[in-house]
């Protein structure tokens, strides 16, 4: 089987059995269109919790799922991420350090797309929260809410109506024609985790601190990396009382990512910023997500006249973009 | 030649025969060590004959190719179709050309220039004096369609994909060779489409009743500093009538249609059938039978342009006004006489593919004011309105 696999996805999973079921069937066949359930794997690691998934309605979900339960002790999912990504037969590998987010139907099939073109293809999905404001901010969103709104979509039959009862992650904002902060659902080949060194043990803040804008952040900066963003596709925040995702009192929130900014400087040796390499767009665009590209353009434009008046560069970090 | 394949992603981009990993090296080294064709296929169970004769020739007309370097071979042919425009191809091929394509060598492509005899000829020499493997054809047509230049050109291409230029006079972005390259090598039966515009701020065939013609067109290519950037053409055109509804709605054709040899031997190529000056609708209706072929899948290139340069073309400019209503009416009937029924916009969506310079992102939605920055245009001819009241 492993000859043909072509990719592995990490899910990594903490008490969210419901956000993780509905990301699990999301990245499975016959949701995922236009791919072989034999052309991937799913790794699911989960983190022992009072909410647990267990691997009996794991492995229901499709063939193609291989699951791990850990004993953690450990606040953060470092661990089990670097774990996940040891048990990955594919040279192609997917991350999702977040198993609540669930994707729309073509991710695998371009981000498969993305590694023909090239084995040094970096496949960055946008990130969105479901709802109708950024989840730590929505009081009125709990888990029944967004039941209520899944049920309304009918999102099995088509997750590209997701995009009707979303809003834009933190992380990507501005959208495709901007740095992207991090990636929620990234793909990268095994010779650039091995090269980036994988998950530093440092990030042992609650929920793993900001080692997912570390990660991006290094993969992207690796000389070879060539981005590609699945602009008509999407990962969807489910709320599940993560660590950043959800309302706490304001003061700790941001007491935690003043901490979260401080350990990302160290473990990177300066301050972080967002990659500026030129993405690739890949993907077709349907109309639920048309409106969402719409309002990218005009962010974009925005960005670039604002740019070129400054006589800066748009990708500062890209050897060779297209300006 | 359909058989054999470069894939990068197989035995490193070595020319190899489609479906498995056998490169044609492989079939030559087995067979210079003596074995016959029935031991081959022994050693390699996933040929057959025809794939062993389908090495040989590309090996045979690898060896005969004008660079003499064996074992190399393009993987893109592009035909160019010029007639009565000299000084516009010469600035097309230039844009084809290694000074100004990106990430590709000359070995990735070569260019066939098919030139329709008329008394503004190119001819040979302006022909082959840029920069890339190219080969010239004069022929003395007297037909008014380009369409026995285009099926010709096909015919002479060495590579086992064709890039179609049907109107010569279309500059093309820096990274249209590397990106169609990539886009046909993404699925079996890609067609590559790269959206059209025109050079100007609105479509030449109404720019010309307001004085555009070659001179103010120089103008905005001075403006620009082209050939410096390529993508700055995007600053001073707008989009082609057959993809005015922007880069995310299906086009009518493209001007740099990319197919493998065999898809357009499938659907026949270009239709003789087409036989009004220009061609008519020849290039829509090929493009649309390659869209609704459920097999094809279409891969659009929103990064990537052609753009129309004046010359007096037969439905961008040469004609005026009421004859050129008349005129793209009797396309419309030729297209219904010869199809059975009225023109329709193909349905299929495309895959949107590369990076989208700056210039470009603002033709990806529907609405789409000329660029703000393009600030040098001090002393603009007067087609370039739109651009200047954005400013």
């Amino acid at each position: 089987m492993s000859a043909e696999l072509k990719a592995s996805v990490v899910v990594i999973v903490y008490k969210m059995a419901r956000q993780a079921r509905n990301t699990l069937v999301s990245l499975s066949p016959p949701y995922q269109r236009d791919v072989r359930p034999k052309d991937y794997e799913i790794i699911v690691v989960e983190n022992s919790s009072d909410d647990p998934l267990g691997e009996g309605p794991t492995t229901a979900i499709a063939d193609n799922i291989r699951y791990f339960r850990r004993e953690e002790s450990s606040r953060s999912p470092v661990d089990a991420v670097n774990f996940g990504i040891a048990q990955c037969r594919a040279p192609f590998i997917g991350l999702m350090i977040d198993g609540a987010r669930m994707v729309t139907p073509r991710v695998m099939k371009y981000a498969l797309y993305a590694r023909r073109i090239t084995e040094n293809a970096l496949v960055v999905v946008p990130g969105y929260h479901l709802g109708s404001e950024l989840q730590h901010l929505a009081t009125g969103h709990d888990q029944a809410a967004e039941q209520a709104l899944l049920e309304r979509i009918d999102w099995r039959q088509n997750g590209y109506r997701l995009f009707e009862i979303a809003v834009c992650s933190e992380g990507n904002t501005f959208g495709v024609f901007h740095p992207f902060m991090e990636a929620n659902c990234v793909f990268f080949s095994r010779d650039a985790w091995r090269r980036i060194g994988g998950a530093p043990n440092g990030f042992d803040l609650p929920g793993g601190g900001a080692v997912n804008l570390y990660l991006y952040h290094r993969l992207a900066a690796l000389s070879e990396s060539e981005i590609f963003v699945l602009a008509g596709e999407g990962n969807f925040h489910q709320f599940h009382g993560g660590v950043t995702t959800s309302v706490t009192p304001v003061e700790e929130r941001e007491s935690l990512m003043v901490r979260q900014k401080d350990q990302l400087t160290q473990m990177l040796g300066r301050p972080f910023e967002s990659p500026k390499r030129e993405p690739t767009l890949l993907g077709a665009i349907t109309s639920h997500g048309l409106p969402f590209l719409d309002q990218f353009v005009q962010y974009g434009r925005r960005r670039f006249d604002r740019f070129r008046r400054h006589k800066k560069p748009a990708w500062g970090d890209d050897p060779n973009p297209t300006e | 030649m359909d058989r054999i394949i470069r894939d990068p992603a197989v035995r490193g981009g070595e020319p190899a025969v489609r479906g498995t990993r056998v490169t044609v090296g492989d079939i030559l080294r087995e067979l210079a060590r003596g074995s016959t064709v029935t031991q081959l296929l022994r050693v390699f169970p996933l040929l057959n004959k025809d794939d062993v004769a389908a090495a040989l020739q590309y090996a045979a007309v690898t060896l005969d190719e004008p660079s003499g370097i064996t074992g190399v071979t393009q993987s893109l042919s592009i035909i160019v179709i010029v007639y009565a425009m000299p000084e516009q191809a010469k600035r097309t091929l230039y844009s084809l050309s290694t000074a100004h394509q990106r990430g590709v060598t000359a070995d990735d492509y070569e260019v066939l220039v098919v030139e329709n005899a008329s008394p503004r000829l190119l001819g040979q020499e302006a022909a082959l004096r840029y920069d890339m493997k190219a080969r010239y054809f004069l022929r003395s047509e007297t037909d008014r369609s380009p369409v026995g230049a285009a099926n010709f050109g096909v015919d002479q291409a060495l590579a086992p994909n064709v890039a179609l230029m049907i109107d010569g006079a279309r500059m093309v972005t820096p990274g249209i060779v590397e990106w169609s390259l990539r886009g046909l090598n993404l699925v079996e039966d890609a067609v590559v489409a790269v959206p059209g515009y025109h050079l100007g701020s609105e479509l030449q065939q109404r720019a010309v009743d307001r004085g555009y013609d070659e001179k103010a067109e120089a103008g905005l290519l001075r403006d620009i500093e082209w050939p410096s950037n390529g993508y700055r053409l995007f600053d001073v055109s707008c989009l082609s009538g057959s993809c005015r509804r922007g880069l995310l709605q299906p086009f009518a054709e493209s001007n740099f249609l990319c197919t493998s040899k065999r898809l357009f031997h499938k659907v026949h190529g270009y239709d003789a059938k087409f036989g009004t000056a220009g061609g008519g609708y020849c290039n829509l209706d090929l493009y649309k039978r390659l869209c609704d072929r459920p097999e094809t899948t279409i891969v659009v290139l929103p990064g990537e342009g052609t753009f129309h340069q004046y010359h007096a073309g037969v439905t961008t400019g040469g004609t005026r006004g009421d004859a050129r209503e008349r005129l793209m009416e009797d396309n419309h009937d030729e297209y219904a006489s010869i199809r059975g029924h009225r023109y329709k916009l193909p349905t299929k969506r495309g895959i949107l593919l590369g990076p989208v310079p700056r210039n470009a992102a603002r033709f990806m939605s529907e609405n789409q004011p000329a660029s703000i920055e393009h600030k040098n245009m001090s002393n603009p001819p007067s087609p370039v309105r739109a651009i200047k009241q954005a400013r």
